[in-house]
């Protein structure tokens, strides 16, 4: 995947930007708020219609205008096409050569995969971070997860909504939400097991390439509920645990509690890993997702690597480098310091300063 | 503020959904210069609405006379009885002119995120239709979205201890669709809702 052209329009502090990125490389340098990562978030805009950062709709908006717009030729097994996203304060709004999508026929025009320093925390940091890793993989070889997802949060908070409120027939309302949510959860445990099914054998493979030690790192989905029958033991869960839910106003268990599980030569990694392990676990695991999407898309995402390199150590920062060197792919890489970028060919710089992009 | 009276109904077109402020001026001068009697015909629609129409003692569909067309055609069974969200799912359905049965209109869905619950909605109209000992089969025919399937989970559990057979309307590929491009919670319901052939 590729992009040929770039525009960002009142996005953030990016004003008027027009790139036309190298297909392989492309570093783009310059002090801390000056717009590195809005670049970035730009890109991601267009290949998912959120963004990586938190915040509103109009937060993307350009101080003191009505609206913003992300634009970029993009070339996807060898079909190019015009992706745009406009912004206006509660609206967000994605077409395809000129002409609207909803959300869901968006999708799958165009794939990302984001590499942040937040990444670097996902072995220790809390669940909904490694749900979110799972999520977006999940998302970007499979579109139509984006509906399942917004079904399961939609009767999720449904529920919580009557265990909080109560109402009319509160006991009959939680048995129609139990239901539906064990229906719902199916899908998304399914999606997420098999992601990591093809996700496994890869990591194993990549943190062997990485640490050279002879450790061997596992990954598995962990969750409460019995996986040979995902739809009967969520319901009886949910029915056990209903007293204890209606107390806390919050539904106890399903795949919004569930986890990723690290598992370095056997011991949870979360405990004992040490910080290089660390790591070198996080970088298993996003070249690992690389791939699994270059080959499942049949054409490598777009990476986007937001100032990682002065996160990494020098040895694993090689190591990076030396992966994105031998992966097909383009990369839009941001940094403090531009000598960090290990990479001597088929690289094209770019100075942001005060949300220009100059050469 | 309402003494110019083009502003005024400029705004007041304005408050109508999918219409903006560019809309509703367009329509407000074309009122204004359209020939003859059109604005006091259209003035007087739009009071005989609100005068005019109810609700059907029976059906909950909004109706001039009580009871409603429908519910007074003799030639409609009036042992099946499908339940709709809205007037118009109702009509919806009655354009197919595939249906013979009568309707119940519960006016909304349950939404507790909007804090709609059940006796926000024409149910307690519907139970006393089914006590009444007349009807064989309800079918649940509202959307297949989170909020039209808990409304019809919700409605099969309180009905089903009067001993009346309930029923869900199909949901699963669209004709017309593709196999491929269909997502996968449609693919498992159709795949569910298989028929013998």
């Amino acid at each position: 995947m590729r992009i040929h052209a770039l525009e960002a329009r009142q996005f953030r502090n990016l004003e008027n930007v027009l790139m036309e990125p190298h297909p392989r490389f492309n570093v783009l340098s310059g002090d801390n708020g000056h717009g590195k990562t809005n670049v970035l978030e730009a890109i991601y805009l267009l290949g998912t219609l959120r963004s990586f950062r938190a915040g509103k709709t109009e937060e993307m908006v350009r101080f003191g205008q009505p609206q913003a717009s992300v634009r970029a030729r993009v070339e996807k097994l060898q079909t190019t096409r015009l992706l745009e996203v406009n912004l206006r304060p509660g609206h967000k709004h994605g077409r395809v050569d000129g002409k609207g999508a909803r959300a869901i026929d968006y999708f799958g025009g165009f794939n990302v995969v984001l590499f942040a320093p937040e990444d670097l925390r996902l072995p220790k940091g809390p669940p909904a971070g490694r749900r979110r890793f799972l999520d977006r993989a999940v998302w970007n070889a499979h579109p139509a997860y984006l509906g399942e997802v917004q079904t399961y949060e939609r009767v999720h908070k449904s529920r919580n909504a009557v265990l909080r409120d109560g109402g009319a027939n509160v006991e009959q309302m939680i048995d129609v939400y139990d239901e539906q949510l064990a229906r719902a959860a199916v899908a998304i445990i399914t999606r997420r097991r098999a992601l990591l099914d093809d996700l496994a054998p890869r990591v194993r493979a990549a943190f062997d390439r990485v640490t050279q030690t002879g450790l061997t790192l596992g990954i598995a989905y962990e969750t409460t509920l019995d996986i040979s029958n995902i739809e009967y033991s969520m319901r009886e869960k949910l029915t056990a645990d209903r007293r204890k839910d209606l107390a806390r106003g919050a539904t106890s268990s399903g795949p919004h509690v569930d986890d990723l599980e690290l598992v370095l030569d056997g011991k949870p990694a979360r405990t004992y890993a040490s910080q290089g392990q660390l790591r070198a676990i996080v970088l298993a695991l996003k070249i690992a997702e690389i791939e699994f999407l270059r080959e499942k898309l049949g054409d490598a995402p777009v990476l986007l690597l937001d100032d990682v390199s002065s996160e990494l150590d020098p040895t694993r920062n090689a190591q990076l480098f030396d992966f994105l060197k031998s992966v097909p792919c383009q990369a839009f890489i941001t940094t403090t310091h531009p000598g960090h970028v290990l990479l001597a060919e088929e690289r094209l710089d770019f100075q942001v300063v005060a949300g220009v992009v100059g050469r | 503020m309402a003494t110019d009276p083009i502003s005024r109904l400029i705004r007041e077109l304005a408050k109508l959904p999918g219409i903006g402020e560019k809309t509703a001026s367009r329509l407000a001068f074309h009122i204004l210069r359209a020939p003859g009697e059109y604005a006091r015909d259209l003035a007087q629609s739009l009071i005989e609405v609100k005068e005019k129409i109810r609700l059907c003692g029976t059906c909950m569909n909004l109706t001039e006379q009580d009871p409603c067309a429908l519910c007074s055609d003799v030639r409609r069974d009036a042992t099946i009885v499908a339940v709709v969200a809205t007037p118009p799912d109702l009509y919806a359905i009655e354009r197919t002119g595939g249906f013979r049965g009568r309707y119940h209109v519960l006016h909304g869905v349950l939404s507790p995120l909007e804090g709609i619950g059940p006796d926000d909605l024409r149910i307690k109209e519907l139970l006393g239709r089914v006590a009444k000992g007349e009807l064989k089969e309800l079918i649940v025919a509202t959307s297949p979205n989170v909020e039209g399937e808990a409304t019809a989970l919700y409605l099969a559990k309180v009905l089903r201890p009067l001993g009346i057979k309930v029923t869900r309307i199909a949901s699963g590929l669209a004709v017309g669709g593709e196999l491929e491009y269909a997502d996968g919670v449609t693919i498992t319901r159709a795949l569910e809702g298989r028929r013998e052939m």
